[in-house]
């Protein structure tokens, strides 16, 4: 009996590790800059398994390439004359700030200061001592 | 992002600083869907790293993600913390000792209802 219970505990135990995360967007009404089809991000969601695994799923309806779109997958706009590029998944655990980048960037977007922004590759997971906002120069 | 003029949502984070620490690699696919919404659908999987998870169970995190780097299209999520394995022990231990003392009282009342009918 005691051992069927305790048995019983541990798998609630490892359930509870599991987690999904929905990603919704916020309503500040701010909108979107240019055509919604070109920019929006729809939704999305982050599962992470019991043993550490991750499945982060991203929903969005950046232009496909070619006709007013950009010149590759997921690659930078160029709207009212100036580059928009696709965002980091970015993610803050305490002090402690964490990103995936959806895209390989390197160097100063549009002629920022280079030595605030890193080189990071697409897919991998990084650590940072801070994060970069729109008015980031 | 050096835009005055184009600033959207001006505090919402959107990209990695410019010092950034490597913890692994995840896959990344992309998919497009031509014409239907959403027009793409990325997604990444793979172990994540051992420290951001003892982080985010220790701390609970926060999500956010824009379509662009002004900020536009932003996403938000977040997540509680979650029990250590160590507070499960400690859970599963507490929950020993309540089950124990049950049958212990249990017992003790049956000893008594044999002594009476003796």
């Amino acid at each position: 009996m005691i051992k069927r219970f305790l048995l019983t505990i541990l798998f609630f135990g490892v359930i509870a590790n599991a987690e999904t995360i929905s990603l919704s967007p916020i309503n500040d009404g701010k909108g979107t800059i240019g055509t919604l089809s070109g920019f929006m991000v729809v939704n999305g969601s982050i599962t992470i398994g019991s043993s550490g695994n991750g499945d982060i799923l991203l929903n969005y309806n950046y232009e496909t390439p070619g006709g007013s779109g950009p010149s590759t997958d997921l690659g930078p706009y160029t709207d009212f004359g100036i580059t928009l590029d696709a965002a980091d998944l970015v993610f803050q655990v305490g002090s402690n700030n964490y990103g995936i980048p959806i895209v390989s960037h390197s160097g100063a977007p549009n002629g920022g200061t280079a030595s605030q922004f890193a080189s990071v590759v697409a897919g991998h997971f990084y650590q940072t001592t801070h994060l970069l906002t729109a008015q980031t120069s | 992002m050096n835009n005055p003029g184009l600033i959207y949502r001006n505090n919402a984070n959107v990209w990695l600083g410019s010092s950034v620490t490597d913890l692994g690699t995840l896959t990344e696919t992309i998919t497009s869907h031509g014409g239907s919404t959403p027009k793409y659908t990325v997604e990444f999987t793979g172990q994540l790293p051992a420290s951001f998870l003892t982080d985010a169970n220790t701390n609970g995190l926060e999500v956010g993600f824009g379509s662009a780097t002004c900020g536009n299209g932003y996403l938000v999520g977040s997540a509680a913390p979650v029990p250590e394995p160590a507070s499960l022990i400690l859970m599963a231990s507490v929950l020993l000792a309540l089950i124990a003392c049950h049958f212990m009282k249990a017992r003790r009342a049956r000893m008594r209802c044999a002594t009476v009918r003796s």
